[in-house]
């Protein structure tokens, strides 16, 4: 039998190693010293997601730019559902955490002045992404990681699986986590708990992210009564591989690559993205226009393309292509190496003379665990931040390499909220939270022991769940797909409880933490599911054939799924407006 | 009729120390990797199976193991270029194993501290000054080695990882090259204290089989060899002008 | 936590792979070039002393059992320096500009200096 050993207490706990929580952990670090910071992830650290993105981090820093004009980008690549006081907080903290991020490290790629190199980016009207090749996360990931090794403040928990939030006294005090080596379950309390845990495009069939992106903060945030705010906002990348989902960074768009149907037409010009120029002529790629248009915008375009026949298929679906020859190979070698070497290894396509097979798939979710402009949620000493964090700065469409930015920036500000909310604040001494480690002990036994008497296998009901979700609700939907959607994860939710494990030992048990994983990834699905269903609009990622017009007298308002019974409740609250007044959102001009 | 092809996979059960081979016949497409055998393996067949992955586009660098005795990230290990199989996989060789598929990657956490691997500076530039400048030539010069990924191939194809388990290894040794190369870097003497040690880079024979396995080109065994030339002169320079402090 | 099992490459590593095996090689000229070295060494002891000794010692040299020592050292020599000379570029970083000047060009003047020191011995022993 499996006791817990008392708490392990510090002052700071957050949960999730990559960008947002190292970035987190080393702001708090910075704030003092003798403050005691654990970072709990279920992978050990330079294994997070954030290591797979790949095109570059915005922020404003060149003279020909302007904090004005990167606030209008974001504001309207969001479909105007971005609260404008975080997106100009966001804007204008930007250029320090990208510089501060050069001083520890980061090998960006640069002018042959030695300045740092920028290059375009979809829906930004000036070049203003930072890059390092084309593996900016990787590099961004190292940077931290290696950083955050200065600390000894800094205490890792390294491949433990945080299941439960501790809650005490109104307040967040920690997380029940196992500690994956050994199985046995643990409390780890601090007087502020940091959420940083990443998305869950896992919730869908095809997706560029990692087996590890389920959402898992989302959902414990979630069960302890905070609302996910704007779930119904996932997001597709344009190009990410057939089958795989591998993603084919939007770098390839920024320096200069088209997108062909199977008539070799760079169809986004009848999209309402402007005119194509010539290949060779100078002013190619035009910012905010045809392949630099804006996420949502390019993946709808390819389902219409679908819907008219002018895709292609192949043995992974349909797909058109995407062009980057006319770059030739010095230099894709230089600024694009690891998109070959990617479309080579799987796709078997070498960029520099083929085309690259690519379709829409999953990659971002918009929505997340609600926070304000502090990155704090509405229970005292609960903080979030990153892509399980929803600000929000991105609205219904995110704009490509805001979200590096964004982990930075509110990394940073949670860090620092959360260490003074601990200065003013202790962990609970009456045993209520020692008790909870006991629920979340009984209740992980009872799963090991298959006491439930169930015969499902977890792949059965993930996979069903992974491809309702992509049928009912990916790029357009409709109340009848979203109501069969919805019903099916209710369904699903019943089949999860006749789960039955093979492995029933404690040691590295990779099939328990995949169950907690589904568990957590049913909850996600829901709340997009039926914040998908409430919103009856269509308004940047999220479209509904029976509601094809953005309607802003009635959801110019952000969608709050609360955990109930059954199915989530949905509650909305307005949309912070400052200087910029709704407007139709115009690409290609 | 469908595809098959049999794995031998290795299990080891930490709860009775007992290792063992297990076949599993997997039904397979075309374009699979070794890792998705693996997860089919999980998913339909025995879900006790324990192994790591995540990405599964060679980037995070989890799912390094050995197959048919070779180090691979098996993401990357086209189950066609294996065929008819049998397809041998086992753990990464010179860990510790914790559980199937699983080692314990502590041991390189460890030796990565010693390299000091972060960005030393005497002073702190301000944010308010910008960037430091640094050109595509200077960084040239590293970015190689920026490269890793941290899988450990490099550990288990290393002869001397095998019979020297305190030897800093090729991934550490390559990071702290890469950030003596650092033109922004001021931390070269902090680090070669730890690099020139016992346990550092005169460990290293060459055998280069560090290099051979690595997914990524980083070349630690050509990094290990600039860093005893560089580390060599430095150490004859504080001999000849001792007033100079080690930079 | 538990013992674990540490697969460690073990004692045969060498015969794993081939690349192993020519590094095992490689290594193992230093026993034949120290042997060499012993033997040159003797020879000059013998040339200080006197002249019966000096004179079996060389025609000891003659055995067919030493010209085959001498061949077998001699290719042993030769994989050496045709090895050492290929991974000097890997243990240098020249740079010219974003570009690494390329291993050939490293490893050409070794080649170069290892025939012109050859020539030079020759011509001097067989003068």
């Amino acid at each position: 039998m499996i006791r817990s050993m008392g708490l392990f207490k510090h002052d700071i706990v957050i949960i999730g190693g990559g960008g947002a929580g190292l970035r987190a952990a080393i702001a708090v670090a910075e704030v003092d010293p003798n403050l005691d910071i654990a970072v709990v992830s279920k992978v050990y650290p330079m294994r997070s997601h954030t290591v797979a993105a790949e095109g570059g981090m915005a922020g404003v820093v060149k003279e020909n730019d302007s904090f004005e004009n990167h606030i209008y980008d974001t504001i309207s690549g969001s479909d105007w559902l971005a609260d404008q006081d975080a997106v100009e907080a966001f804007v204008k903290e930007a250029p320090g955490e990208l510089i501060q991020l050069e001083h520890w490290g980061c090998p960006w790629s640069r002018r042959p002045d030695g300045k740092i190199a920028v290059r375009p980016f979809g829906g930004m009207k000036i070049a203003r992404t930072w890059y390092a090749a084309d593996k900016t996360g990787f590099h961004v990931l190292h940077a931290l990681f290696q950083t955050s090794l200065k600390y000894d403040n800094i205490r890792r928990y390294d491949e433990w699986f945080a299941v439960e939030l501790l809650e005490d006294d109104g307040r967040c005090q920690g997380v029940v986590a196992i500690e994956q080596r050994s199985g046995e379950i643990h409390g780890i309390a601090g007087k502020a708990v940091i959420v940083c845990t990443g998305g869950g495009g896992q919730v869908f069939q095809f997706t560029t992210n990692a087996s590890i992106k389920t959402g898992d903060g989302m959902a414990l945030a979630y069960r302890a009564g905070v609302a996910l705010k704007d779930m119904e906002f996932v997001q597709y990348h344009p190009t990410g591989l057939p089958g795989t989902g591998i993603l084919i960074t939007e770098a390839t768009r920024g320096e200069g690559g088209v997108l062909v149907n199977k008539n070799g037409r760079r169809y986004l010009q009848d999209y309402d993205l402007g005119e194509p120029l010539e290949l060779t002529d100078p002013e190619h790629p035009q910012t905010r226009t045809m392949e630099l248009g804006p996420r949502d915008r390019l993946s709808q375009a390819f389902v219409r393309e679908e819907q008219d026949g002018n895709t292609l298929l192949g043995p992974h679906g349909t797909y058109v292509h995407l062009d980057i020859r006319h770059l030739g190979e010095k230099l894709i070698d230089a600024r694009l190496p690891f998109v070959r070497e990617l479309t080579i290894n799987y796709a078997g396509v070498d960029p520099v003379n083929e085309l690259i097979p690519v379709r829409p798939v999953v990659h971002y979710m918009m929505g997340g665990i609600d926070t304000d402009i502090e990155a704090a949620t509405s229970m005292p000493g609960l903080y979030a931040a990153g892509e399980c964090a929803c600000v929000s700065i991105n609205g219904a469409n995110r704009l490509g390499s805001n979200s590096l930015t964004e982990l930075l920036v509110f990394g940073k500000r949670a860090g620092r909220n959360a260490a003074e909310f601990s200065l003013k604040h202790d962990i609970s001494d009456n045993g209520v939270l020692e008790s909870q480690v006991k629920v979340v002990e009984d209740r992980i036994a009872t799963l090991l022991n298959n006491e439930n008497g169930g015969e499902e296998r977890i792949a059965g009901i993930r996979d069903d769940m992974r491809t309702t979700m992509e049928a009912g609700a990916g790029i357009y939907r409709h109340e009848q797909s979203l109501r069969e959607t919805c019903d099916r994860l209710v369904q699903l939710r019943d089949r999860y409880a006749g789960v039955k494990l093979d492995d029933t030992s404690r040691k590295h048990n990779t099939e328990l933490r995949a169950a907690l994983e589904l568990d957590f990834l049913l909850e996600v699905a829901q709340s997009v599911a039926f914040s998908a269903l409430a919103r009856k609009e269509s308004r940047g990622s999220h479209q509904r054939t029976d509601y094809p017009a953005r309607n802003d007298d009635e959801y110019l308002k952000h969608s709050l799924a609360y955990h109930a019974d059954g199915e989530p409740r949905i509650e909305y609250k307005d949309v912070v407006i400052t200087g910029w007044p709704p407007a139709d959102r115009v690409y290609g001009s | 009729m469908a595809n098959t092809v049999v794995l031998e996979v290795f299990r080891y059960d930490p709860d009775t120390q007992v290792a063992r081979m297990q076949d599993f016949e997997v039904e397979y497409q075309d374009d699979w990797v070794v890792l998705d055998a693996l997860n089919h393996i999980k998913d339909q067949i025995d879900g006790s199976l324990s192994h790591r992955w995540s990405c599964r586009m060679g980037v995070c660098g989890s799912c390094g193991m050995v197959v048919n005795g070779y180090p691979k990230l098996t993401c990357s290990a086209f189950i066609r270029d294996y065929l008819p199989g049998p397809i041998r996989v086992e753990p990464l060789a010179n860990f510790e194993v914790e559980r199937d598929l699983i080692v314990d990657f502590d041991m390189f956490l460890e030796k990565l501290q010693k390299v000091t691997p972060w960005l030393v500076r005497d002073e702190e530039r301000p944010i308010e000054d910008g960037e430091h400048i640094q050109t595509p030539a200077q960084l040239a010069q590293y970015k190689q080695y920026t490269f890793c990924i941290n899988c450990m191939l490099c550990y288990s194809a290393c002869p001397v990882v095998s019979h020297e388990p305190d030897f800093l290894g090729p991934a550490a040794l390559a990071l702290g090259h890469r950030y003596n190369l650092d033109s922004r870097d001021q931390g070269k003497g902090l680090r070669l204290d730890e690099m020139l040690s016992s346990d550092g880079i005169w460990d290293c024979t060459f055998v280069g089989a560090c290099s051979d396995v690595c997914p990524k080109h980083v070349d630690p065994a050509g990094a290990i060899q600039q860093a005893k030339v560089s580390g060599t002169m430095e150490y004859f320079k504080s001999f000849l002008m001792p007033t100079g402090s080690r930079k | 936590m538990s013992k674990s099992s540490r697969q460690a490459l073990g004692a045969r590593w060498w015969l794993m792979r081939r690349s192993y095996f020519l590094v095992f090689l490689r290594e193992l000229t230093s026993i034949f070039i120290a042997s060499y070295l012993v033997i040159l060494l003797l020879l000059l002891a013998k040339v200080g002393g006197d002249a019966g000794s000096y004179e079996s010692f060389r025609e000891s040299l003659t055995f067919p059992g030493m010209l085959v020592f001498g061949v077998i050292t001699l290719a042993f020599t030769l994989f050496h320096s045709i090895t050492f000379i290929n991974l000097i570029p890997r243990g240098m970083a020249i740079w010219r500009g974003e570009e690494r000047v390329h291993p050939a060009l490293i490893a050409g003047p070794g080649y170069v200096g290892l025939v012109v020191v050859v020539a030079i011995v020759l011509v001097a022993i067989l003068r």
